[in-house]
């Protein structure tokens, strides 16, 4: 509003009179001084000028009345002054014009690249998850901390299998019987959903002193607590092959790892099958079991001696003539938050190396199509170039479809589209940096993402069908912990609502189309 | 950098986003500014869905426009302007204008009846019909100005801070908007009885 011409200066000097008719212009009271004066603007000199001026001037004097009666008509021609307006967010952004995100391509991905140096270490690295998951002994006092695990799930969503299963399905139960099923005060690590009929849920809780382990099922109708309870120990992953066989890991008391397996419909301590003398340390938090096949999967055990942290990962492979939990790699100075397996030759891993994200695959080629002769490839990679950061999330659909995130200075995403990984840039909230806490991606180019305001309680969920992102509603000091796709367009998340008391976990479901369709229970 | 700054610094970076066709980021910036602009548009133009129309037209029209967005000087002042707010100003005072001209051509002019029964009703379609008036002669900035102040019943700073401009031009722009809305007075007491 700048381009109307100003006279340099419109106020009159220092105890000017009212200007008189012999320069031509007006005796009276210029408009922008009755305007000025009737809207008691005018002070000083100028005031007092004005003044003289109406005690002389009868005609300036109709004048002021005229424009304080003019001014009493528009005043009133907005008497009526209507509630306040509804929000125009969602009209707008339904009529924008795409235009596709600026994305920032990283450098490519180096397919089959030597492994990079995995002794680099940082005494400084952030240590999210075994700083949050620690021993079982502090579960307690991580019940009263804002604790997260970063974690993603393999749906592996057949949509021909829930199809047949849909008519039985009565998700609106989902959220509604939780709480007279699940233990108050339990906390929901991880969710595993075979169909839309067949979800677990693993997690732990701790009563009378005690921490065990919580494992329960929706058969599609309602919630069932497993009776196989494991005491002295807590789960913070899950991951479902079938209906009729998973795997749930995590630690027990003494700090060695815990991985149960369930098969004939009950879950038993198959901690046994980890081959514990490879294991470069045996005190392992397992924080992620990820399955491709009931005879391929994968699993993440952080090692907890301060300073020295190191992730440890674990291959379900066969060791002569049986399947072993067999120790792979071992990575020193580097956490992997995260992984995601896209099949039974692919996985993938986040995480910090240094205070460098770091990005690895695992790819098994066999030989001469021998099963029993496999090469495995670990190609990693770090971005110098982005700074210090930190991933905790990877969600891969495919080997040329998938999604990481965490932070590089604020919250941030990746693209892998079988070629390259690139930067997508991120919706700010409120004015607020973010974290990316967890990713779901539920098909080409589209995912749930979730994490909170850095620097205050709230926390966000969003989804992105790139370019498009929609944001859902979460109530206040409520954050999500994990989140499943339990269809492409289907969330269901767990929840945890900080209360006076502590906090409550619950499920909720989110329609990528109407964003929480499930009111809370 | 003081709390203002962060919060410049942060719409800033907002609009640089949504210029590069980043939707959330223009939704941040909607919700930013839509109740004063709605509210605005209805000072301005007296139809509530009028008003919701015209700030849709708005927001669609700054978005287009975005890219083309230049940050204004710093207020030599040291106000703190929301940076947006001249702008979506100018724009919406340009698509209210439009509106009530388009009004006036189709519907001329609404006769004020004699047999209203209230007069403060009667004094409101006056009052609106005065407006009306005078804002389809003036140019944006007094536009915005006649309405601000007269109808929303601001002072001269605060319109300085929402319009990005200086006291003085406000004070110019409010003398021009009287002047304006005397002529469509006098027009009207000419035609029948006030």
């Amino acid at each position: 509003m700048s381009d109307y011409p100003e006279k340099p200066n419109t106020r009159w000097p220092e105890s000017a009179p009212i200007p008189e008719a012999s320069n031509g212009a007006s005796p009276h009271l210029s408009d922008e001084l009755l305007a000025a004066w009737t809207a008691n603007e005018l002070a000083g000199d100028e005031y007092n000028a004005v003044q003289r001026h109406l005690e002389s001037c009868a005609q300036c004097r109709r004048a002021t009345a005229d424009v304080q009666h003019i001014q009493a008509l528009v005043m009133e021609a907005n008497y009526m002054q209507p509630a306040a307006p509804s929000s125009l967010v969602d009209s707008v952004l339904a009529q924008l014009p795409d235009r596709s995100l600026v994305e920032a391509p990283l450098s490519d991905y180096p397919r089959y690249e030597e492994r990079q140096n995995w002794e680099l270490v940082s005494r400084n690295q952030r240590r999210d998850i075994w700083r949050r998951l620690g021993a079982l002994a502090a579960a307690l006092l991580l019940i009263a901390s804002s604790a997260l695990l970063f974690t993603r799930f393999s749906p592996r969503f057949q949509p021909g299998k829930a199809a047949a299963t849909a008519t039985s399905v009565s998700l609106a139960n989902l959220p509604g019987v939780w709480k007279s099923v699940i233990p108050a005060g339990a906390t929901i690590w991880d969710v595993a959903v075979v169909n839309p009929a067949d979800i677990w849920v693993a997690g732990s809780v701790a009563s009378a002193g005690e921490v065990k382990t919580v494992l329960a099922h929706f058969d599609g109708q309602r919630w069932h607590l497993s009776p196989d309870v494991f005491t002295n120990a807590g789960l913070c992953s899950i991951s479902m092959v079938s209906a009729t066989e998973g795997w749930a890991s995590g630690n027990s008391d003494d700090g060695g790892p815990l991985m149960l397996h369930f098969t004939d419909g009950h879950w038993r301590d198959a901690t046994a099958s980890i081959d514990t003398g490879a294991l470069r340390d045996r005190k392992i938090i397992l924080t992620q079991v990820r399955m491709a096949t009931a005879t391929s999967g994968w699993a993440l055990g952080q090692g907890d001696q301060a300073p020295q942290h190191s992730t440890q990962v674990l291959q379900y492979i066969k060791v002569g003539s049986t399947y072993r939990w067999e120790p792979t790699e071992s990575f020193e100075g580097t956490t992997l938050n995260a992984l995601s397996v896209v099949s039974d030759h692919e996985a993938w891993m986040v995480g910090q190396n240094g205070l460098k994200i770091i990005i690895v695959r695992v790819t098994i080629t066999h030989l001469n199509n021998d099963p029993n002769s496999s090469v495995t490839n670990w190609d990693s990679h770090s971005w110098e170039d982005l700074g210090s950061g930190n991933l905790t999330s990877v969600s891969m659909r495919s080997s040329t479809d998938g999604w990481a995130g965490g932070s590089v200075g604020e919250g941030a995403l990746f693209h892998w589209d079988g070629v390259q990984w690139t930067q997508v840039g991120f919706p700010s909230i409120a004015e607020q940096p973010v974290s990316v806490q967890g990713i779901v991606a539920t098909g080409e180019n589209a995912a749930w993402v979730y994490g909170e305001l850095i620097g205050s309680q709230a926390s966000y969920l969003y989804s992105v069908a790139k370019p498009h992102w929609y944001a859902y509603p979460l109530r206040a000091n409520e954050d999500v912990v994990s989140g499943v796709a339990i269809t492409p367009s289907l969330l269901l998340a767990t929840t945890r609502q900080v209360t006076p008391a502590g906090y409550e976990m619950a499920p909720a479901l989110f329609d990528i189309k109407n964003g929480a369709i499930i009111p809370d229970s | 950098m003081g709390m203002s700054n962060i919060a410049t610094a942060d719409e800033l970076s907002q609009i640089r986003r949504a210029a590069t066709g980043d939707h959330v980021a223009f939704a941040l910036l909607v919700r930013r500014y839509e109740a004063r602009i709605v509210i605005y548009l209805r000072q301005t133009v007296g139809d509530a869905d009028l008003a919701s129309d015209l700030a849709q037209e708005t927001f669609l029209a700054a978005y287009q426009a975005l890219p083309r967005w230049q940050p204004p000087p710093p207020d030599p002042a040291g106000r703190t302007t929301d940076l947006l707010s001249p702008w979506l100003y100018r724009i919406a005072t340009n698509h209210a204008i439009s509106a009530l001209r388009r009004q006036m051509m189709s519907a001329r002019r609404t006769p004020v009846s004699a047999t209203l029964a209230s007069s403060s009703l009667e004094d409101a379609v006056i009052g609106r019909e005065l407006l009306r008036a005078a804002l389809a002669t003036l140019d944006e900035d007094d536009a915005a100005c006649l309405v601000l102040h007269y109808v929303a019943g601001e002072r001269y700073g605060e319109i300085a801070a929402r319009l990005g401009i200086s006291s003085e031009a406000v004070r110019k722009r409010v003398g021009r908007a009287l002047s304006s809305l005397r002529r469509a007075y006098a027009a009207l007491e000419t035609e029948g009885d006030l």
